[in-house]
């Protein structure tokens, strides 16, 4: 379990550099732009909301040190302040409003695009050289090339406004409240499907490549050439011996990948206003709410390193070499 | 079929695809293997010995392929075989045991998994009935059954070879392919091996294609030796006439470079230079630029297997019957 | 195919590459409007007068594309090579220097790389001030860690190689076996950062900009989009505000991925020898199984 030690000790690490950007990079900030934010909001905000505000930030007019301690003090009581944009809703409320929908809309999308890019990949290493090898990836490299959110925009101007056949836009019919009835759920699913859509078109091409050369890799080793001289089918040696052992630096891969898929599920969300994290950082943006997008960049880095410590905890389930270590 | 040897292969050619065009690796290479018979293919690195092998049952990888000749098993050729009689053939006539069992055994699956797969494959068997098989396998070459839940890392290299060893005898295979067995192992535990090999050769009476670019260990087992030297075979002969008239002068530049079985061993150094590029392999001889004896004729012709005495066949034109 | 020929890949990449450089450099001289100014009625659809239309500015949609090629290519291609730059020293030394510095290399690597671009991005650029400037330090600070650790670990299996090994026998400072023997032996590797990072830096600008962060008054790929987006070119069925700008984004990225794709061929002669054992074998009608094919064309 020393691997999974590791691995936590760096997400841990990881969690502490990201709350202490987030102290400092108000600070560093050129022109005082965090006094500015608290001048600018004089007029929008109560005097206690705003003193309220300056404590959630640290900005307690002490020395650093004491700043630092005071912001992680609020921190760690689940104090981020109170947002300016749906004022005046605390930071944490907000958030969890988009947590979960995110989750549903991220979480579902980078499954399947992972699912279908490996298993994509280890067909086109399979029959490397072949039609499917030479006319997929260039196909799939070009759509990955397109930024998620101008993807998701073509498939709703295509299949919303044009066909008219998929809801444009929220994550759920106007008309139904939340339940676990059959027509919400159906709702959702519906809902979900252009928004996940463009995310898997635009990252399926990236795991099928990287499958695709790990499994090259993999299909060279001897225990490949072994299981051929054993005379198993080709299904069983492609899958329970190549794709098995090639499938392991992409696990690793997964992880790492994850922040950087999430940041362009982010934008998808925008142009559905699919009302996860990435509508709440575009009002952030708008109306220049501060508190709203550090509460966002927190919550989303904690849920990235929560996940790739499950990714970690699968990848030793799936490489029995770790376990020992 | 009775009169058919063992494994007669005819002419055997295969090219490996490169950049600069498809490059014979192996070169019309001829020999017979009979039952109960030892043959050990020597040569150096790149000299083709373990593209032959795998060329028997064509489990080479691309970008191989094979160009030319016939692989008789029992009579039957393997190069006219479809994937379905492949499959069936495989294993069950020819195992095989690789160099370095780390890589020929898959990381991720148990040594149970990796030997009841073949069972359960080919003889259709339960895979609690597999699992018993698999144990007696382990105990054959001495290994505790309970090895079975284990992975390959969690294994010595000596066990994991005895493994491979075992994984090979699965199906009572009449020919073992061995591909340097005992390369990446120690002095002692290669030793061991060997003997292991040794003993289940006597008891099962199995045939075995023994590679290796080592010539101690060859003498110790083969009763036939083939010299490969930059993908022909060079000379052919029993192992006792080998040693005692080496005619080619590759085979007595190994066999100078070899003291004795007790004595210091010796890499294949005593031959000057390095083999040839395949790529742009010279006309004529393809060892004539290391070789202390050659004529004019060497530089033009290309030389071929000749009867030199009986049972002897050497490929070189300066040497006379 | 010849070894010497450049490979199809790579041609198609690099010529998609020279249009758009093109279009980025003489581009704004040719360009029949300024790009920014408004020269005609918002939103009209594709015409003699417009190549690519209006915007909902009543900008020409012709004319701002080029512009944009010029401010994102060169944004991305400056911040592609500052992270290759920053990436391949730090992964270098961590690889060749070992122990305690590359302990501590490592793991601020790693955590970078955990640490999601986006909202981090998104944070520092609302506090930074608005400005090329600053979009490149976000594009940098979020981007450098990957080509780290690729060149970390390209370097350790380089450190094992005879001139390395040399090299520190012969007592060559460790700063100097980094910059002069190990970072000059791996250009293709380099060149295949540079690419991706420039391919991450693109996309990030867009993205971030998109979402209405840095200077929207200035002419990009990303500012395009934004406006596009914010004049509701969906709703208006003005396609023609968002493809040209899209289909640019695309076609520089897949022409990079292509370029790169070639050098691993080139380097990895492997990767291109199985597909030519593939179009030898379909050129004799036999199509690759699972066993050795047996061709037979020398009787």
């Amino acid at each position: 379990m020393r691997y999974l030690l590791r691995q936590l000790g760096l997400y841990i690490l990881a969690a502490w550099a990201s709350l202490t950007l987030n102290f400092i990079v108000p600070r560093l900030a050129p022109g005082d732009p965090a006094s500015a934010m608290f001048a600018r909001y004089k007029g929008q905000l109560q005097p206690e909301a705003l003193a309220a505000l300056r404590e959630a930030f640290g900005f307690t007019g002490g020395p650093l040190h004491e700043q630092y301690a005071a912001y992680l003090a609020h921190l760690f009581r689940g104090d981020l302040g109170v947002s300016v944009a749906y004022f005046p809703a605390k930071v944490t409320d907000v958030l969890a409003m988009g947590l979960g929908w995110t989750a549903l809309l991220t979480g579902s999308s980078v499954v399947v695009a992972f699912a279908l890019g490996s298993l994509l990949g280890v067909i086109a290493a399979w029959r490397r050289g072949g039609a499917f090898d030479t006319t997929l990836p260039p196909l799939l490299v070009f759509l990955g090339a397109f930024p998620y959110f101008w993807l998701a925009m073509m498939l709703l101007y295509g299949f919303g406004f044009t066909l008219d056949v998929l809801p444009l836009r929220h994550a759920y019919a106007d008309t139904l409240a939340p339940s676990l009835s059959f027509s919400f759920v159906a709702s959702v699913a519906e809902h979900l499907l252009l928004p996940a859509t463009s995310i898997v078109l635009a990252s399926v091409g990236g795991w099928m490549l990287s499958m695709r050369s790990s499994m090259i890799g993999v299909l060279a080793e001897d225990y490949v050439t072994m299981a051929h001289a054993k005379g198993l089918s080709p299904l069983r040696i492609m899958f329970h011996y190549a794709a098995r052992n090639a499938l392991l630096p992409n696990v690793t891969g997964f992880g790492m990948a994850l922040g950087f898929v999430l940041g362009g599920s982010l934008l998808t969300e925008i142009v559905f206003s699919y009302p996860g994290q990435g509508y709440l950082l575009v009002q952030a943006v708008r109306s220049q709410d501060y508190p709203l997008m550090q509460g966002i960049f927190l919550t989303i880095t904690m849920a990235v390193l929560a996940a790739n410590f499950l990714v970690d905890v699968l990848y030793v389930w799936l490489d029995p070499r770790t376990r020992g270590r | 079929m009775g009169s058919a040897p063992l494994l007669a292969v005819e002419e055997l050619v295969v090219a490996y695809q490169t950049p600069s065009g498809p490059v014979r690796a192996v070169d019309r290479v001829s020999f017979v293997l009979e039952r109960g018979e030892v043959l050990g293919l020597v040569g150096e690195s790149g000299s083709g010995k373990s593209t032959v092998a795998q060329a028997l049952a064509r489990i080479l990888a691309p970008p191989a392929m094979i160009t030319g000749g016939r692989v008789l098993f029992e009579g039957h050729d393997v190069l006219a075989m479809n994937e379905d009689e492949l499959r069936r053939f495989r294993w069950r006539k020819m195992s095989f045991v690789l160099q370095s069992a780390m890589n020929a055994l898959s990381p991720v699956l148990t040594i149970g998994d990796q030997i009841i797969d073949v069972l359960v494959t080919h003889e259709r068997t339960s895979k609690r009935v597999a699992r018993e098989r698999a144990a007696h396998l382990l105990e054959l070459v001495g290994i505790d059954p309970t090895r079975l839940a284990s992975h390959p890392h969690e294994l010595s290299g000596g066990m994991r070879q005895r493994v491979g060893i075992a994984l090979a005898l699965a199906l009572h295979p009449p020919l073992v392919v061995m591909d340097e067995p005992t390369t990446a192992l120690d002095v002692v535990v290669q030793h061991e091996v060997l003997s292991k090999i040794a003993e289940l050769k006597e008891k099962l009476g199995l045939s075995v294609l023994f590679i290796t670019h080592d010539m101690s260990i060859v003498s110790q087992f083969a009763t036939r030796i083939g010299v490969l030297y930059a993908g022909r075979l060079v000379e052919t002969a029993p192992t006792r006439e080998l040693f005692r008239a080496p005619r080619h002068p590759y085979t007595k530049g190994l066999l100078g470079s070899f003291v004795s079985i007790h004595g210091p061993r010796r890499k294949l150094v005593g031959i000057p230079g390095s083999p040839p590029d395949l790529r742009r392999l010279p006309a004529g001889c393809a060892f004539r630029a290391r070789c202390g004896e050659a004529a004019a004729q060497c530089a033009t012709e290309a030389p071929v297997l000749r009867v030199i005495a009986e049972d002897h066949h050497t490929a070189c034109h300066v040497v006379s019957p | 195919m010849g070894s010497t020929k450049i490979p199809r890949k790579a041609a198609v990449g690099l010529a998609i590459l020279g249009v758009f450089f093109l279009m980025a450099l003489v581009g704004p001289l040719v360009a029949p409007y300024d790009p920014s100014a408004f020269v005609d009625i918002p939103l009209q659809p594709p015409s003699r007068a417009h190549l690519l239309g209006t915007t909902g500015q009543g900008q020409d949609v012709w004319s701002q594309t080029i512009a944009g090629a010029r401010a994102s290519l060169l944004v991305g291609f400056v911040a592609g090579l500052a992270m290759t730059t920053i990436g391949a020293t730090v992964g270098a030394i961590a690889g060749t220097f070992g122990g305690l510095v590359d302990d501590v290399l490592s793991l601020l690597t790693n955590v970078s790389l955990v640490i999601p671009g986006l909202p981090l991005a998104v944070v520092l650029a609302a506090y930074l001030p608005a400005g090329t400037r600053a979009l490149l330090v976000v594009l940098v600070a979020t981007g450098w860690a990957w080509n780290a650790r690729v060149i970390r670990a390209q370097v350790l299996s380089l450190r094992n190689k005879d001139f390395v090994a040399a090299a520190i026998v012969t007592g060559e400072s460790r700063l100097h076996i980094v910059f002069r023997e190990i970072l000059p032996n791996m250009t293709s590797v380099l060149a295949s950062c540079f690419i991706s990072a420039t391919v991450y830096a693109i996309g990030a600008q867009v993205g971030l900009e998109f979402l209405g962060l840095g200077d929207m008054s200035v002419v990009t790929w990303g500012t395009n989009l934004y406006w596009a987006s914010n004049d509701a070119a969906l709703l208006t069925g003005a396609w023609w505000t968002l493809v040209p700008t899209g289909l640019s984004v695309a076609l520089v990225g897949t022409a990079l991925v292509l370029v790169s794709f070639s050098l691993d061929e080139i380097t990895n002669p492997r990767l291109r020898a199985v597909s030519d054992w593939t179009r030898a074998l379909a050129a004799r009608g036999i199509r690759p199984g699972a066993s050795t094919p047996v061709v037979r064309d020398h009787g």
